[in-house]
Parts: C-alpha cells; sequence; structure tokens
C-alpha cells in the first residue's frame, strides 16, 4: 500500500508549466534526465549510441524529497555482441540509490561494492562472457555504467534510481523531471506517480520539464526513519525572523557586479548558456550600477577595464568581448578568485555600494590551487566583505565545491535549469544586501550521541530554511527541537525550533548518510569507513560501485564475502530446462525461500511476513546464508508484499531491511498468427504475442509500457493432431513450426495453452486460416 | 504442573495430535491455571496433563493468536481464543474443556475488555467490538496498519500496530499518538499505574505525563505487568525481568531466547514461544519447558507408514516417528528439517527435503545426497520405492533412480525429464509416471517416453502435484485443475476431469472404492466409480491439507495446522 499522501500529491499534479527551458537555441541536452548507452563491438570497431527505445519514469514522494525510478530501453539492432557504456545526468542534488539491468529477463539490482573489488568482478565476468555491468561515480552529478554483453538484436532494459529534493521557490512547491533539450524525439515516454500516468507519450519531443505541483500542506516539515540503530530526524527550519534583531533597513544603494566567468575548455560546450547567464546578469543592473568581467582559464583576463557603468553600451560591448573569448586550456580558479577578491575589495573602498562577485563555470579547478580546502581558504579569507556567489553551469558542474566555496563567504551557489532561473536569480541578489541575514548561522546538536548536519556554517537570509539531519542512536528518543544559532549585526542569535509531529517517511537515513560520507571524506577518514556507511545506507559514494551480476554469480560471489549483500526472496523456476531460480518479482506458487546473507556469528535472524508470523532463519554453512521458507497461500490476492528481516549481530547491532515479493495469478493472453514459413514451402510458422492487460501490469506495480512480458510456454493442437510447442525468441514473442502432414484448404480451428514464468495457464481455441495472414483471438 | 503423557481430545470421529512446538501466547487463570495459545490450537494444564480443542472441537481456527479472561469465577476459568478466523469463548472447569461461543471472523491479534464488551484487535479487520450477548463483531474503527495488541487505561483505549507506531481510540478512529518510539512495528501493550508501556520491535518504551522513554533495546513482543514488576518477552533476547525498583532487566534464567507470549497471575507464571510452553507453578521459583508428546510443529507436508510406526514429515522441524501412542523425533543433525516428502518400504525410509535426499536404514543411520553427490537438484519433491526395492526420487529439476545406495539416471542412457518432478507412480506392468510441472510423462518398461498434458486433451492443468493408480485407472492430481481419471486400457488413455480443486503435492490416496485429495480447499473424498466430491470436515484442522493416509482403522490427515486421525464414517456431504 502506498501512501496516502502520494494520492493526494497525484490529484493536485499539474504537467509542464510554463516555459522553464533555456532559450531554444541554448538548450542544455546534457540536463535532461535520459540516459545514453555507446556501444562498441567486443572485436573492436567504432564506438555509436544504441536507440533508446522508451524511458518510463516512476515517482514516488517522501515528504520534501521523491524517489525516482529511471528505466530505460535501448535496442541494439546490429548483428553482433556490443560492449557499452551507459551515462546518466543525474539531475542536482540527486542521491543515486540503486541501479538494476535486465539479465535473461529478470532485472536485477545492483549491490553495492568497494569499486575496486567491483572493478576486478567486472572484468573477470567479462572475460568469460557472463552478464554484469558496474557503475561508478566519476565526480559531480555524472555517474557511468559498463554493460556488458548487449545481445545482437536485442533490447536491454537499466533502471536506475535515485532521490531529488522537490524544488521549492517561493512558497511553490514542485517536482521536477528535466526533459527539455532532448535531441531526438523518444519512441516512447512514460512518467507516473503511484500508479497513475500523468505523460504517456509517443514520439516525444519535449519543449518543456515536466512539473509535477504538491500542495505546501503534503511536504510536511519533519520527517522521521526509524531503523535499528537509531532515528533519523529530516526537518527543515526557519528561525523566527521577528525575534531577530536587524539593522534598520538601509536606503537601497547602487550595485557593483562582478562576474568571473570561467572560459576553460571544460566550458566550451556550455559557452551559449554562460553568455545568456551573463546577459541575464547584466540585464538587471540600472543606470546608476556598475559591473565587472573577469574571465578565467589558465589565466585571469579583465573583459572590462575595472568596474564600469552598467550603460547598454557597456553591457554590449562586455558580451562582445566575451563572445571573442574561445573556451580552452586549464582551469585556474584560485588565480580567479584571488583576482576577483581584489577588484571587489578595491570597489568596495569607496563604501558607498553593495558589492557582489558571481562566478559562472562549472567549478572544477584543474590548475593552481585544486584542492577543495585551500580554495576554501581562499574564498573565506578573500570574501570578507562582497559575499561570492556561484552559478553552476557545465556539463558536470561540481556543484558541491561551489556551495561549499560559497557559503563560507555568506553567499549562496545555484544550478539554474533556465534563463528564468538567472533573472530571478539577479532580483534577489539586487535585494540581497537589505534582507535580514543571519550569519554563520548553524544547528546545536541536540545531546550526546547525536550527530546533526549540516556542520559548516552557513548564511540564511530571510525566507531561507536549514534541512537539519539528525541521528540519534538507539535506546534514546529523537530530539523534540533543535536550535539554530548564528551572528547578526547586534550580535549573537540562539533559537529553540520545536519538531513537530515527524511524519514516519523512507530515505531519511539515507539522506543523513550523504552528509556523513562528506564528513568522513572531508576529515580524511579511512576508505573503509567510508564503504561501510555507503553500503550500509545503499547510497554511491568514490569508493563504492553497484554492480550487477546475474543470480547464480552473485551467490557464488557473496559466499565469498559472507555477510555482506543484500537479502532475497526466491523460488524454484518450475518451467526451466535448468536449475534456475525465480526472483521475487514474479514468484511461482509453491514455497519460496528468504535468503540473507548475514554473519553466520549473527545472534538471530528473524522474518516478518505480512500476515503477521515471524519465523526464525536457519544459518546454511553451504550457502552461507540464513535461509527461511514460508508459503504463499493460495487465497494471496495478486500484489507486492513486504517482508521485513531483522538480524542480531554477534555484537548486539541490529539491522533491519525491507525486502518484497510479488504474487502474480494472472493468466496470460497471446495473439496467435499462422504464415507461411519463409522460403519453405509446405511449411508453417506459428507467431505468438504476447498481450499484457493493465491489470496485471498495474498489479506489479507497472505499466502496460513498463512491464516485461513473461509468456514462457505456448502449445498449440493443430488439426493434424500434430502439437507444436512454439519456443521463445524474446520476451513475449515465441514461435514455432509446423509442417501439416496435408495442405489445410481453408480456416481451422486449433486449441492452444499458454503458460507464463508463475505457471499461471490459459487455454483457448482459435481459428486460423493458413489463406489469410491470419491473428487469432487469445 | 508436570509434564503429561500425550492426551487425545476426541472429537467429531477425528482425533487431534497438537504440537508442543509454537506457542504464541499463554495466561494465568484463578487457581494456576495455566491456558496457551498454539500454532496448533489452544492448551490449558491444571495439576495434570495439558488438554486441547482445536477446530475440530468448534474453534473457528486452529492457529491462536490471542487469550482474554471473561471471567474469574472461582473453580473455573472462563476464557476468549483469538483465532486466525475469529474467536471463541472456551470453559475450563473439573478437568474439562468447552467451547461455548463461537463467532467467525476476522485475524483476531488480541482482545482487551472494556465495560462489559470485548475488545478485539484484528490483523486486517481494525478494531471490533462484541458486545456481551451479541452473535457477531461490529466494526468500531478501521486502520491501514495491522494491529497487533491493546491496552486499556481509564476510558483510553490504546492499540498498537504493525507499522504505524500506537494508536488511541478518537470516536471511532484509531489517531497516531504523537510519541517517539523505538520502532513504528508495536507489538505489545500494558499498563503498569500511571504508565502505559509499549513493546516494540526496537525496544520497550514507557510513556508517563512526562514523556517517553525507553527502558530495554530488544524486540519485546509481550508484556505481564505483575507486583514484582514487568515481565518482558523478547525476540532474540529472552524473558526479562524489570524489577520495581530496577533501572535495567535482567535475564529471567531458563527461559529460550525467543519469547512471544508472557502472564503472571496468582503465583504462577507462562511463557510462551517457537519452542512451547513454559510454566512456573505456583511456590516455584523457575519457569520450566511444559512439554507432551506430539508432533514436531503443526505444519505437517507429509506421511507415510512404516509398517506400524507413522512417520510424519513437517514443514520446517525434521521428521518424527509415532507408534502406540509415543512420539519419538528422528535424531539426524544432518537431515534438513525441511520435509517435502516420505516414502517407506517397511524397513527403510527415503526423506525428500529442500536440500537433498536422505535415507534412513534399519538401524537408523542417516545417508544424503545432494546435488554435490549427484542429484540433479537440491531441492527433491517426490519419491516412490518401486517394486525392484529401488526409489525414484523427483527433484526441481528432473528426476533420478538410487539403486543399491548409487545414485542413476532415470532411463540408463538419458532422460527427456529435466523439468520439476512432483509426482510419481508405478503401474503394476512396471510403466512410470511421473508428475512435472509440463504435463505427465510415462516411462513404459521398454524404455519408451509419451506426454499427457492439456495440449493432448488428457488433462486440465500442466502442473501434476500428485498421482495414485490402481489396475488400468490413474488417476492425476493438479495445482489449479483439479484430478483427472485416466482410464489407461483405452487406446489413447481417455480423460475425464473430476474436478477437486488444488491438488498439493503427494496429495492422492485411494483407500478401498474411495479417492481422497488433500487440497488446499480441505480433504476431498469421492468414490473411485462415481459421484461428487464431499469434504471431510470432521477430518480437518485446517483448509490446506497436505496429505492422507490410510491405516488399518482410519486416515490419518495432515495439514498445515496439524495432524489429526479420522475414523470413519462421518462424511459430510458438500
Amino acid at each position: 500500500m502506498r501512501p496516502a499522501a502520494l494520492r493526494r500529491l497525484v490529484v493536485l499534479a499539474v504537467v509542464a508549466l510554463g516555459p522553464l527551458a533555456w532559450a531554444d537555441d541554448d538548450v542544455d541536452p546534457s540536463r535532461a534526465a535520459f540516459g545514453s548507452l555507446e556501444a562498441r563491438d567486443v572485436r573492436g570497431g567504432s564506438a555509436a549510441a544504441l536507440l533508446l527505445k522508451s524511458v518510463s519514469v516512476q515517482v514516488q514522494r517522501a515528504g520534501d524529497v521523491a524517489e525516482t525510478r529511471v528505466e530505460h530501453v535501448f535496442e541494439n539492432p546490429t548483428s553482433v555482441q556490443l560492449e557499452g557504456t551507459f551515462r546518466f545526468p543525474l539531475p542536482s542534488e540527486a542521491i543515486l540509490t540503486g541501479l538494476a539491468m535486465e539479465i535473461d529477463g529478470q532485472l536485477v539490482a545492483g549491490d553495492l561494492v568497494e569499486r575496486e573489488q567491483a572493478r576486478q568482478i567486472y572484468q573477470q565476468i567479462v572475460e568469460r562472457m557472463r552478464d554484469p555491468a558496474i557503475l561508478e561515480w566519476d565526480g559531480g552529478q555524472t555517474f557511468q555504467l559498463r554493460v556488458f554483453p548487449i545481445e545482437p538484436e536485442s533490447d536491454k532494459r537499466i533502471v536506475v534510481r535515485y532521490l531529488v529534493p522537490l524544488a521549492h521557490e517561493a512558497g511553490v512547491w514542485s517536482y521536477v523531471y528535466p526533459t527539455a533539450g532532448l535531441r531526438a524525439a523518444l519512441p516512447r515516454f512514460t512518467l507516473e506517480a503511484d500508479g497513475r500516468t500523468l505523460v504517456d507519450a509517443h514520439d516525444y519531443r519535449p519543449q518543456d520539464d515536466v512539473v509535477v505541483k504538491v500542495a505546501p500542506q503534503d511536504v510536511g516539515v519533519a520527517f522521521r526513519e526509524t531503523r535499528a540503530e537509531g532515528t533519523y530526524t529530516a526537518v527543515r527550519l526557519q528561525p523566527d525572523w521577528s525575534r531577530i534583531a536587524v539593522q534598520a533597513p538601509r536606503r537601497e544603494r547602487p550595485q557593483s557586479l562582478l562576474l568571473l566567468v570561467d572560459v576553460s575548455r571544460s566550458m566550451l560546450e556550455s559557452r551559449r548558456l554562460t553568455r545568456d547567464a551573463v546577459q541575464a546578469l547584466l540585464a538587471g543592473l540600472g543606470s546608476s550600477d556598475r559591473f565587472a568581467v573577469l574571465t578565467v582559464d589558465l589565466d585571469v583576463r579583465g573583459q572590462t577595464t575595472g568596474f564600469v557603468p552598467a550603460t547598454t553600451a557597456a553591457v554590449k560591448d562586455a558580451v562582445a568581448r566575451l563572445d571573442a573569448v574561445e573556451p580552452d586550456g586549464a582551469s585556474d580558479l584560485g588565480a580567479g578568485l584571488r583576482r576577483a577578491a581584489a577588484w571587489a575589495e578595491t570597489e568596495q573602498a569607496s563604501g558607498t555600494r553593495d558589492v557582489q562577485v558571481i562566478y559562472l563555470g562549472d567549478g572544477t579547478p584543474t590548475w593552481g590551487d585544486t584542492d577543495a580546502a585551500s580554495l576554501r581558504t581562499l574564498a573565506t579569507a578573500g570574501f570578507t566583505a562582497a559575499p561570492l556567489y556561484a552559478l553552476a553551469l557545465g556539463r558536470n558542474p561540481n556543484s558541491k565545491l561551489l556551495a561549499e566555496l560559497t557559503r563560507s563567504t555568506g553567499g549562496r551557489a545555484l544550478v539554474p535549469r533556465a534563463t528564468q532561473d538567472v533573472r530571478r536569480f539577479a532580483k534577489w541578489l539586487h535585494l540581497a544586501p537589505r534582507l535580514p541575514r543571519l550569519r554563520e548561522a548553524r544547528v546545536g546538536n541536540p545531546g550526546e550521541g547525536h550527530t546533526v548536519f549540516p556542520r559548516e556554517p552557513q548564511a540564511l537570509y530571510e525566507g531561507d530554511e536549514i534541512v537539519a539531519l539528525v541521528h540519534t542512536p538507539a535506546g534514546q528518543l529523537p530530539p523534540e527541537s533543535l536550535v539554530i544559532e548564528g551572528e547578526t549585526p547586534a550580535g549573537h542569535v540562539s533559537q529553540t525550533v520545536t519538531i513537530a509531529a515527524p511524519a514516519e517517511t523512507p530515505h531519511v537515513a539515507a539522506r543523513w548518510a550523504v552528509a556523513e560520507i562528506e564528513r568522513l571524506e572531508a576529515a580524511g577518514a579511512a576508505k573503509e569507513e567510508v564503504v561501510a556507511v555507503s553500503r550500509r545506507f545503499g547510497v554511491l559514494s568514490r569508493y563504492t560501485a553497484f554492480l550487477v551480476l546475474e543470480a547464480e554469480e552473485r551467490r557464488r560471489r557473496f559466499e565469498a564475502e559472507p555477510g555482506e549483500g543484500d537479502p532475497t526472496i526466491s523460488g524454484r523456476d518450475l518451467e526451466s530446462l535448468a536449475d534456475a531460480s525465480l526472483s521475487a518479482d514474479r514468484i511461482q506458487p509453491g514455497d519460496p525461500e528468504v535468503r540473507i546473507t548475514a554473519p553466520a556469528d549473527a545472534r538471530a535472524v528473524t522474518v516478518m511476513f505480512p500476515w503477521g508470523a515471524t519465523k526464525i532463519a536457519r544459518y546454511e554453512p553451504a550457502l552461507r546464508a540464513w535461509t527461511v521458507r514460508f508459503l504463499i497461500d493460495k487465497t494471496t490476492p495478486d500484489g507486492r508484499y513486504p517482508v521485513l528481516v531483522r538480524v542480531v549481530h554477534a555484537d548486539a547491532r541490529v539491522e533491519i531491511v525491507r525486502i518484497f515479493y510479488t504474487v502474480d495469478t494472472q493468466a496470460p493472453t497471446v495473439d496467435l498468427t499462422l504464415l507461411p514459413a519463409p522460403g519453405r514451402r509446405g511449411v508453417f510458422e506459428l507467431r505468438a504475442t504476447q498481450i499484457v492487460s493493465s491489470a496485471e501490469a498495474v498489479a506489479h506495480g507497472e505499466t502496460r509500457a513498463t512491464i516485461v512480458p513473461d509468456v514462457r510456454r505456448v502449445e498449440a493442437q493443430m488439426p493434424d493432431g500434430t502439437i507444436v510447442i512454439l519456443g521463445l525468441r524474446q520476451h513475449g514473442e515465441l514461435r514455432g513450426t509446423w509442417t501439416p502432414r496435408r495442405a489445410p484448404t481453408g480456416p481451422f480451428s486449433v486449441r492452444a495453452v499458454v503458460v507464463d514464468r508463475a505457471l499461471n495457464r490459459s487455454v483457448f481455441s482459435v481459428t486460423l486460416d493458413p489463406q489469410n495472414r491470419a491473428v487469432a483471438a487469445r | 504442573v508436570s509434564a503429561a503423557a500425550f492426551v487425545l481430545l476426541l472429537a467429531a470421529g477425528a482425533d487431534a495430535h497438537v504440537s508442543p512446538r509454537d506457542a504464541h501466547t499463554c495466561l494465568v487463570a484463578p487457581g494456576g491455571v495455566v491456558v496457551a495459545g498454539l500454532a496448533g490450537g489452544v492448551m490449558v494444564a491444571e495439576n495434570g496433563g495439558p488438554v486441547f480443542a482445536t477446530a475440530l472441537d468448534g474453534l473457528p481456527g486452529t492457529r491462536v493468536e490471542a487469550l482474554a479472561l471473561a471471567t474469574d469465577a472461582p473453580g473455573e476459568a472462563v476464557f476468549w481464543v483469538g483465532t486466525e478466523a475469529g474467536l471463541a469463548r472456551l470453559r475450563w472447569r473439573a478437568g474439562r474443556l468447552d467451547v461455548e461461543r463461537v463467532i467467525r471472523g476476522p485475524n483476531v491479534r488480541a482482545l482487551a475488555s472494556k465495560g462489559g464488551a470485548l475488545l478485539v484487535a484484528t490483523w486486517d479487520a481494525g478494531l471490533q467490538r462484541l458486545e456481551p450477548h451479541a452473535e457477531r463483531l461490529v466494526p468500531v474503527a478501521v486502520h491501514r496498519a495491522p494491529l497487533t495488541s491493546l491496552a486499556v487505561r481509564g476510558d483510553t483505549v490504546y492499540a498498537g500496530s504493525a507499522g504505524a507506531g500506537l494508536l488511541r481510540l478518537e470516536g471511532d478512529v484509531l489517531t497516531p499518538v504523537d510519541v517517539a518510539l523505538p520502532s513504528p512495528f508495536v507489538w505489545a501493550l500494558a499498563v503498569d499505574a500511571d504508565r502505559l508501556l509499549v513493546g516494540t520491535m526496537e525496544g520497550l518504551a514507557s510513556l508517563t505525563a512526562d514523556g517517553a522513554h525507553v527502558l530495554v533495546s530488544a524486540d519485546v513482543r509481550a508484556l505481564s505487568v505483575g507486583p514484582q514488576g514487568v515481565l518482558i518477552g523478547t525476540f532474540a533476547d529472552g524473558l526479562l525481568g524489570l524489577a520495581r525498583d530496577a533501572r535495567t532487566p535482567a535475564r529471567v534464567a531458563g527461559a529460550p531466547d525467543f519469547v512471544a507470549g508472557v502472564a503472571e497471575g496468582d503465583g504462577a507464571a507462562c511463557a510462551a514461544g517457537p519452542d512451547g510452553v513454559m510454566l512456573r507453578p505456583r511456590g516455584a521459583t523457575r519457569l520450566r519447558a511444559f512439554q507432551w508428546a506430539g508432533p514436531p510443529s503443526a505444519d505437517i507436508s507429509s506421511l507415510a507408514l512404516m509398517g506400524s510406526r507413522l512417520v510424519v514429515g513437517t514443514f520446517d522441524r525434521g521428521v518424527a516417528f509415532f507408534e502406540s501412542g509415543r512420539w519419538s523425533p528422528l535424531d539426524a543433525e544432518a537431515l534438513d528439517p525441511r520435509v517435502n516428502a516420505l516414502a517407506a518400504d517397511g524397513r527403510r525410509l527415503w526423506i525428500a527435503t529442500a536440500r537433498g535426499l536422505a535415507f534412513v536404514d534399519e538401524a537408523g543411520s542417516v545417508r544424503r545426497w545432494t546435488q554435490a553427490e549427484g542429484l540433479p537438484a537440491d531441492e527433491v519433491h517426490a519419491l516412490c520405492v518401486l517394486r525392484d526395492g529401488s526409489v525414484v526420487a523427483g527433484t526441481a529439476s528432473g528426476a533420478v533412480v538410487v539403486r543399491e545406495g548409487v545414485l542413476r539416471p532415470l532411463d540408463g542412457v538419458r532422460t527427456p525429464v529435466d523439468q520439476a518432478v512432483w509426482a510419481i507412480v508405478e503401474q503394476d506392468d512396471r510403466t512410470l509416471w511421473l508428475g512435472t510441472s509440463r504435463g505427465l510423462l510415462a516411462r513404459s518398461p521398454g524404455g519408451r517416453w509419451r506426454r499427457l498434458s492439456v495440449s493432448s486433451g488428457h488433462l486440465e492443468d500442466d502442473w501434476v502435484t500428485a498421482l495414485a493408480v490402481r489396475d488400468q485407472t490413474l488417476w492425476v492430481g493438479t495445482y489449479s485443475g483439479g484430478v483427472t481419471r485416466i482410464a489407461l486400457a483405452t487406446p489413447r488413455g481417455r480423460a475425464r476431469a473430476l474436478g477437486g480443486g488444488n491438488v498439493n503435492p503427494g496429495g492422492l490416496a485411494l483407500v478401498g472404492g474411495t479417492l481422497y485429495a488433500a487440497t488446499m480447499d480441505g480433504l476431498r473424498a469421492r468414490s473411485t466409480a462415481s459421484g461428487s466430491w464431499s469434504i471431510l470436515r470432521s477430518a480437518m484442522l485446517g483448509l490446506d491439507v497436505t496429505a492422507a493416509l490410510p491405516a488399518a482403522d482410519g486416515l490419518w490427515v495432515a495439514s498445515r495446522r496439524g495432524l489429526a486421525f479420522w475414523r470413519p464414517p462421518g462424511v459430510e456431504r458438500q
């Protein structure tokens, strides 16, 4: 059952708000959240992009974040086996939480594995021509997945799952799926929330992003997730500005804007975006304002003679000079910041102007100071009076570094999706010097044992919120309030903010874990510590990778690594000719098994089933796993069911994992076609194509567009008594040949038996006509 | 109270054999009478052997999850029993246990009295109420989460839920109580003076006017408040005692690691758990296991006869023997406890398990084969002892013959059978019939194979789960297509669908002129000659019947809710 709040989200959904994309000729295709799969022949040859046949997006909101599942289907139209590289542009601030790839018709989830180990395993398996995939983080929001093999004339399904914060601006909450900028039409695109389809399009050519509005009351303020090791609280905090003493509102002063524009090689593709942003910022200046433009690559150059009045001619001249600069070379961000700080200080010296510095670029230093800590020190020391702001642009901006640099000066960083965002930012910049502000704002720790993020102080302007993430160890009560502290012109401020009725919400722990990983990395913690947190909370880090292995390989690998891996529910594949197992997505009747790869010395492993029974798992040394067998009762309706696994480790640490299985009792249906076998006189070909009903798709949490057909066997009893067994060609497509003893002269009746993977069966009679290409009823 | 010998409760022509394991809850009635709710029924013990009640005695369901005292009149105990299919009120007086009232309904998980009415927390139908003389339950409040526990403090009714935390009844709505709990999975509630104790999957919280604080970190399943303090039943951390003046709990000696129910009263105490019932009689200081002879589990998967010995295989608790009124377990460490099928030839026993095939010789020695030793798959589903003494084992990936202790392919060279084999019988002429997930396969003594299936017009379902053969007639039980009778003497094997529901693996038995089918909807009986199916309700402890085995004077009936011995007649018309 999905939360009621999500159903309300769907009701309130409004798709495709006004134009949010950059100007038509400045659309950044890298921002559209569609993956690409570039593949090459394993025997050599050049790489080519495979056809993206369909993308289906499923969104499930959880408080002020949404989990997004994006399923891509690529087609390899060639007759050769390929190895590919899948790239997916993760939206800004998104947290990657899952990866799955189709292997032998089943979606197989990736395991988080230490990165080097994952690479070794991947390579070993590729050499044995099996089916692995490995997804690694390449910094910023870029993720790359290596896939092998991509079979000839077949499809490849790849699913990524991520958490993304809802957009929040001027009191309006919305979920945004970036689609603007897609270059070629997408044959099929669907987007749904809670099973309700919001977009279902063929030949999709988006002009805008998909935007789903969410009512503020459905978002909530405080969220909590309870796990064995404690509770995790996420709360959006806002100081009571009415109780914060601020300086008397100043009269509006002229503005001086310094633009530090990154023109290094990495900005080449985003050249026009940068130009649009510069124009949008300068267009907001008045006649009494001044501006300056510095460009930075290996060198720092003034594109204006210091600060100049913001006349139309001066702006036009500056933009023209910027246009003449060909982005090239490395980026010496440190040198750029030093020069900008010096110019700003000189301009500030007059004491009559509000000076602001804005960096436009990808925040990826490749020359000079490249270390984040050095740059942070530089920014903090250099921008004492004029805050540093940043617009994160480029294919793969390091928005995290830019956020750190700007935060330390009292400024902020923005990842704009459209020129409209830049214009709004320009307006806000104009107001910012006169807004009430809490400098070095931070959240106090509610007590011993709690871990609170964020830890770095930041500037809060009126209307801003801090999202606090708190871990409370098991046995302690979570905080009922938090303290916000900061500095104002009137002195130190400390306010207690009550956490009102947190809603039990998934993914809070994962959000906390991302902050914890950042803390560990910043503190220079051992790789093992980072890997442990990454794996425990299922979020990727620079030291881990998602590795997808086919079932047997996975089992074998985890046997070599006891205590690791996720619990699974599996059943025997009764239709298989090999000793194969079924995954939990369509379990067959019988006695499936829960398998938990917990350590042998765990004190206890208990499994709670959806009908209220708890079973105690037993350790099987041969499997190096804990197992429990259970019964799916005949009366169980179709659906997806949760199972809760509780592991008490030898050190008394408790781990709880929720896994699911799906019950499928829908009888399969097919269309049956008879036609002469090409080039074989007197031989007919029978073709069966599965028809998946909406009800069956919904029962599996899928749509008709996304569900993988699962018919396994079709048998047809022909008029001469022959039973033709149709073989599986691809998902939902079966073929068989019939050589009649005597050529049929007219329509005849055929009795067909259809069996799916869950052993559901349908039997029907149809009339086929060999004279006409006959399509039979189901 | 001392452990007693095996006790049978005679009812409706059937005897229930109640397993001493898998106790879910217990209570202590005045006079130290202990009542326990089990997977296989309800048990009462007072100064002697236990007495049981099951579905055969009129309980709406055999699996008992909740108990509550109805009255505490001296010399008797009247209590409510909550089962997976409704409620019953039972009276214990002078060593006799009677079912007084039966209210069929939802899956009951907790009971509490309030103002003369009985409040009923259910897993699937919210909170309900039973007025003193009412015939049916009345819904009070629904909630999306299953309810697990109840407590009444003054006028306030609290309900624990699996996943939605602590709820409070406000009018006809169950409202979440805004309090930080260690987990939203609340298993147990208890009122202790001015505090409400909330047992959750991750700890025990104490709620007072000053707020909540955590007393214990554990998977707390049961609570009992007594004059000395609180007894806390946990999963994995045993039974804990929290004395009135103590801040930390102490583990109660002698109790098992897993405790699902606990109660104190009148100087006695009891605990319930997967290992069974424990009692502390009045005057005693320690809890001791209260055992009686019975099958190792209420979840029976298969039956066989070894001469006069009944062999009982369970879903996940191994094998036991029953002979001359005595139960004894098969002690074999190497044996996987998940038993799928049994076969015996009088002196020797074959056991099909989820992890291989086992053989027990006359001396009791156990030999085991798995995939590593040559089985086609570890999961063994079916067994058949052939006339020549060899055994055919059907696995998840084909069948194999065990002859003179050696595994051999089915036809010496190769076999066309490589999918799951669920049923095996041998015809008088030594034709071997294999029930598979792709239909029925026959192998003639000459080694010729043929297949009968839905496509060939013989079956209603290709998943063949059970077979029975006599002379020239074959009965084929299937997962979803009932039973088909095939006349083997006819040229093509004339088939007739007989209906009969979902037949469980190994679920067909011929007794005289009657065919019995163990199905997921009960035990069905039908004349082999003609007629319609009847359901033998008086033989069933639960709907999901897994095996029927003829014995000298009756029929052993196994189900997912226990074992019964049924004596004909008494067949009820459907």
